[in-house]
C-alpha cells in the first residue's frame, strides 16, 4: 500500500509543493472517499457504481454513518474500489459533525465505517460537483484540492446543465483544478465507466487553491467565469436564447408558494401524510399477512416433526414466534423508507420540513424532526435512526427522547382491545378514542420536548436553513436501495435485539413448568371420557370441558411462571392504578414489547394468545378478579390502561437503539424513567379521578 | 447572526454581496442565490448579457429557505 502511506504523509502538509504527482497504483481495494455538497447526486452516483454491494455502518467510535460499497474495475483484473460515501457537506471547515467526519477521513485519522481497521488517508478523493451549480460547488472542490490527495472531479448532472444552456469547458476546468474532470450523469449512468478509469489514474492535483475564505471565493468565481459560458444553440432547442429571458415567477416559485404556505402548506402536508399512512397500513398489510402465514406453516411443520416437549415449545413458541414477530415489521420499515426516499428525491420533503418547523419550533424542536417523528408512527426504531439527519445535537437528542411517544403500530392491538372494551356498541366512539390516543401521544411528545429544551437540553434551537432542491421526478432505483439498506440494517441490529428479548419473554412466561391444577385434571379426564363415549351431545360437552381444562392449565402455568411471580410481586405498585395481579402480569410481560399485552390478557383470561379470536373478546370483557365478582376491565381501569400504554416506554429494542443513537445508556434510562413516570402519573390521575367521580365502575 | 449560522450560509452560497432573487417573503423566506460570477463582478465575461449563464433564474443558482430568525438578519439591497 505504497500509495496510501505516501498520501498520508502528503495530507499532513496541506500547503505542500504543488504538482506532486502520485498515481494510485494499488490494484486491490483502492479506498476512494466520495465528497460533495448535498443534492449533487453523490449518493445516486455511489449507488450506480456499487449497486447492492454496499452496506451502511458507523464510523468507528461515532454515531455518524456512511455507506461503504465496492466495485470491480473491468480494465484491471482483480482490482476493486472501496467507496466511502461521506455525508453531504457545504464546507470542510464548518463546525458541524459531518464536516468534522469528512476532515478526519481525508486526514486519515478516522477508519472505514464498520471496520476497526482501515485508518489512513484514502487512496483517492472523488469530488462530486453539480454542473448546474458549479460556482458554489467549486468552493468545496477547492478545499478538497488543498488536502493534496489524489483527486478526481465528477462533473455530475452534466445533462441537466446542457439542457439549461450552460457550456462548461472541461479542459479549462481540469487545467484550473489540476486534476482530471469527468462529466457524468449518475441517473443515466453516462460517464461512469470513464470516471472509474479516471480514479485509477488519480493524481495529487498540481494546483493549490487559496486557503482563506475570501481567497477561495475569488478563486471559485474566477474559475467559474473562465470555464462556463452559454452553450451555442438554435432557437427552440434546449439552451436556446429564449431561456435567458428573465422570468419573474417560475414554476418552482409557484409550487414553493403552495407547499410552504401557512395554510396551503399544512393542508398539502396532511394530504401527503395521509397518503403515506394509507400506504403504510394498507399495502404493507399484504406482505405482513403473508409473513405471518408462512411462519404459521413453519410452526405447524415443526409441531408435526418434533415430539412434544421443551424443544418443540422452544422452537415454536420461542424461536419461530420471535423471528415472526420481528420479520413481520420489515415490510412497513422498507416501505416507509422507500416512500421517504421518493419524497426526498422529488424535493418536497425540504419544503415540508419548513412547514413543520413553524409548528415544532415553539416546542424547542426543529423542522428536521418531523421525518423522524413521522417515521415513529410506524415504529420508533427507524424513527430514532432517522434522527441522524438532524444537524444540531440538542435538537437531535430531544427528538430521540420524544420519538417513542408517537403511537407506533405495536400499540394498535392494545388500542383496539381497550377501545372495544370501552365502547363495545359504538364504532364511532371507538374511532374517536383511537384518534385521541394518537393526539395524546403527539401532545405528550411535544410537551416533553419543551421540558427537555428548557432543562437538560437548554439552549436556543438553531434556526432552520435548508437548500431547497429543484423539483424533479424521483429515482425508483435510489428509493429501492434506501429501502433495502434500511431493511437490512433493521434485521441486523434491531432484529437481533428483538429476537433475544422475545425468546427471554417466552422463557419467563413458560417456565418453570408446574403440574396442572387438580380441577383442570379432573375436567380433562371427564371431558376425555365423554368424547370417547361417542354420543354426539356428550362429545360436544366433553370438548368444551377439555377446552376449559386447557384454559385453567394455561392460567395456572402463567400464574406460577417467572413472569407471573414477577407480576404478583409488583402488583402493589399497580394497585393505585386499579390493576389486579392479572393485569399486572400482562403489563409486566409487555414491558419488553407492548404488543404482547393483548396476547397476554388473552392467555390469562381465555387460555389462548389470540386476542381477536372468536369469543375471546367477550371472555376478556367479562373476566373477573380473584373475588369472582368485580370485573377486571372496569371503565376507569380501561381508560387508565389506555393512557398508560399511550405514554409508557414498553419497548426494550427502542431503549437499545436510543442508547446507541444518543451516545449513551444514560439517555435511554432518562427516556425510560420520564416516560414511565409520566405514564404512571397520568394513569393514576385518570383512575383516581374517575373513581372519585363515581364514573369508574 | 451566530457565527456558525453565518459560516453555514456563506458555505451555502449566501455570502457578502451575493446576488439573490427573493422568491418568497415571509416564513420560510426563499431566496435564489446566484453563485457564479455576477454582472457586478469584474470576473464575469464581457459581451452579450445572454452569454452570462450566471445571471438568470435556474442558471447557476440554488434556492435556500430561511427561517424567520435568520431571514431577519439578512440585509438585501435592491
Amino acid at each position: 500500500m505504497t500509495a496510501r502511506s505516501a498520501t498520508t504523509k502528503e495530507a499532513s502538509d496541506v500547503d505542500g509543493a504543488p504538482g506532486m504527482s502520485h498515481e494510485v497504483r494499488d490494484k486491490h481495494a483502492t479506498r476512494v472517499a466520495l465528497l460533495g455538497n448535498p443534492n449533487t447526486g453523490k449518493t445516486t452516483l455511489f449507488n450506480r457504481i456499487s449497486g447492492l454491494r454496499a452496506k451502511t455502518s458507523n464510523f468507528p467510535g461515532t454515531t455518524q454513518e456512511a455507506r461503504v460499497g465496492h466495485a470491480a474495475l473491468s480494465s484491471s483484473e482483480g482490482a476493486t474500489l472501496e467507496l466511502i460515501d461521506l455525508p453531504g457537506i457545504y464546507s470542510l471547515e464548518l463546525e458541524l459533525s459531518e464536516s468534522e467526519i469528512c476532515r478526519r477521513v481525508l486526514a486519515g485519522t478516522l477508519g472505514t465505517p464498520g471496520s476497526a481497521s482501515g485508518r489512513g488517508a484514502p487512496d483517492a478523493v472523488l469530488v462530486v460537483v453539480d454542473a448546474t451549480n458549479l460556482g458554489r460547488n467549486l468552493m468545496l472542490a477547492g478545499e478538497a484540492l488543498r488536502r493534496r490527495l489524489p483527486t478526481v472531479v465528477a462533473l455530475n448532472m452534466i445533462d441537466l446543465s446542457r439542457q439549461r444552456g450552460l457550456h462548461i469547458d472541461l479542459e479549462a476546468l481540469a487545467s484550473r483544478l489540476g486534476c482530471e474532470v469527468v462529466p457524468t450523469s449518475a441517473r443515466s449512468g453516462d460517464g461512469v465507466p470513464a470516471l472509474l478509469e479516471a480514479i485509477t489514474r488519480a493524481r495529487v492535483p498540481n494546483q493549490t487553491p487559496p486557503g482563506t475564505i475570501d481567497g477561495l471565493e475569488a478563486w471559485a468565481d474566477e474559475t467559474y467565469a473562465a470555464v462556463a459560458s452559454a452553450a451555442p444553440a438554435r432557437s427552440g432547442e434546449p439552451g436556446a436564447p429564449a431561456v435567458f429571458v428573465e422570468r419573474h415567477t417560475t414554476l418552482t416559485d409557484r409550487l414553493d408558494r403552495v407547499f410552504t404556505h401557512p395554510v396551503g402548506g399544512v393542508l398539502s402536508f396532511m394530504a401527503v401524510m395521509f397518503g403515506v399512512f394509507y400506504m403504510l397500513f394498507s399495502i404493507a398489510a399484504i406482505p405482513m399477512d403473508l409473513i405471518e402465514l408462512v411462519f404459521a406453516h413453519v410452526g405447524d411443520a415443526i409441531t408435526a416433526v418434533v415430539p412434544d416437549g421443551i424443544l418443540r415449545e422452544f422452537l415454536v413458541g420461542g424461536v419461530v414466534g420471535a423471528i415472526s414477530g420481528t420479520v413481520v415489521f420489515l415490510p412497513q420499515i422498507c416501505l416507509l423508507f422507500f416512500i421517504i426516499s421518493l419524497l426526498e428525491d422529488t424535493g418536497y420533503l425540504a419544503r415540508a420540513a419548513f412547514v413543520m418547523d413553524r409548528v415544532l419550533r415553539p416546542f424547542g424542536l426543529s423542522g428536521h424532526a418531523f421525518v423522524p417523528l413521522l417515521s415513529s408512527h410506524a415504529c420508533a426504531l427507524p424513527g430514532i435512526m432517522a434522527c441522524r439527519a438532524i444537524p444540531e445535537k440538542k435538537d437531535r437528542l430531544a427528538t430521540i427522547l420524544v420519538a417513542p411517544f408517537m403511537s407506533c403500530s405495536a400499540r394498535i392491538p392494545v388500542y383496539v382491545l381497550l377501545t372495544v372494551l370501552l365502547f363495545p356498541e359504538s364504532p364511532l366512539l371507538q374511532s374517536a378514542a383511537f384518534m385521541a390516543c394518537y393526539l395524546l401521544g403527539i401532545f405528550a411528545g411535544l410537551f416533553s420536548a419543551l421540558i427537555a429544551r428548557r432543562t437538560i437540553l437548554k439552549g436556543q434551537g438553531r434556526p432552520m436553513m435548508l437548500e431547497l432542491p429543484t423539483y424533479k421526478l424521483p429515482s425508483i432505483r435510489t428509493a429501492l436501495y434506501a429501502a433495502y439498506d434500511r431493511g437490512l440494517m433493521f434485521m441486523k441490529k434491531a432484529g437481533t435485539v428483538i429476537l433475544a428479548i422475545c425468546i427471554l419473554l417466552w422463557w419467563l412466561s413458560a417456565f418453570p413448568h408446574v403440574q396442572p391444577p387438580a380441577e383442570a385434571t379432573n375436567l380433562s379426564t371427564q371431558g376425555q371420557a365423554l368424547v370417547e363415549s361417542g354420543v354426539p351431545d356428550d362429545v360436544a360437552r366433553g370438548e368444551s370441558m377439555i377446552a376449559e381444562s386447557e384454559e385453567l392449565t394455561a392460567r395456572h402455568a402463567l400464574k406460577h411462571s417467572f413472569a407471573g411471580r414477577i407480576g404478583r410481586t409488583v402488583q402493589p405498585v399497580f394497585e393505585p392504578l386499579g390493576y389486579d395481579w392479572q393485569l399486572s402480569v400482562a403489563v409486566m410481560t409487555s414491558f419488553a414489547a407492548r404488543e404482547v399485552f393483548a396476547g397476554s390478557m388473552a392467555t390469562i383470561v381465555a387460555g389462548t394468545d389470540d386476542a381477536e379470536g372468536e369469543g375471546v373478546m367477550q371472555r376478556i370483557a367479562e373476566a373477573r378478579r380473584d373475588d369472582g365478582v368485580t370485573l377486571i376491565f372496569l371503565p376507569a381501569v380501561s381508560w387508565s390502561l389506555l393512557v398508560y400504554y399511550v405514554l409508557a416506554m414498553q419497548c426494550l429494542p427502542t431503549l437499545a437503539v436510543t442508547a446507541k443513537e444518543a451516545g449513551g445508556v444514560k439517555w435511554a434510562m432518562l427516556q425510560l424513567g420520564w416516560m414511565s413516570l409520566l405514564a404512571y402519573a397520568s394513569a393514576l390521575v385518570v383512575f383516581q379521578t374517575m373513581t372519585a367521580m363515581g364514573t369508574g365502575a | 447572526m451566530d457565527p456558525i449560522d453565518a459560516a453555514m450560509l456563506r458555505a451555502m452560497g449566501l455570502r457578502p454581496n451575493a446576488t439573490i432573487r427573493v422568491c418568497r417573503l415571509g416564513e420560510p423566506c426563499i431566496v435564489e442565490v446566484f453563485t457564479g460570477a455576477t454582472k457586478a463582478d469584474p470576473s464575469c465575461p464581457e459581451g452579450d448579457p445572454r452569454d452570462r449563464p450566471c445571471d438568470r433564474p435556474g442558471g447557476c443558482s440554488c434556492r435556500i429557505g430561511l427561517a424567520r430568525p435568520l431571514a431577519e438578519r439578512v440585509m438585501v439591497m435592491v
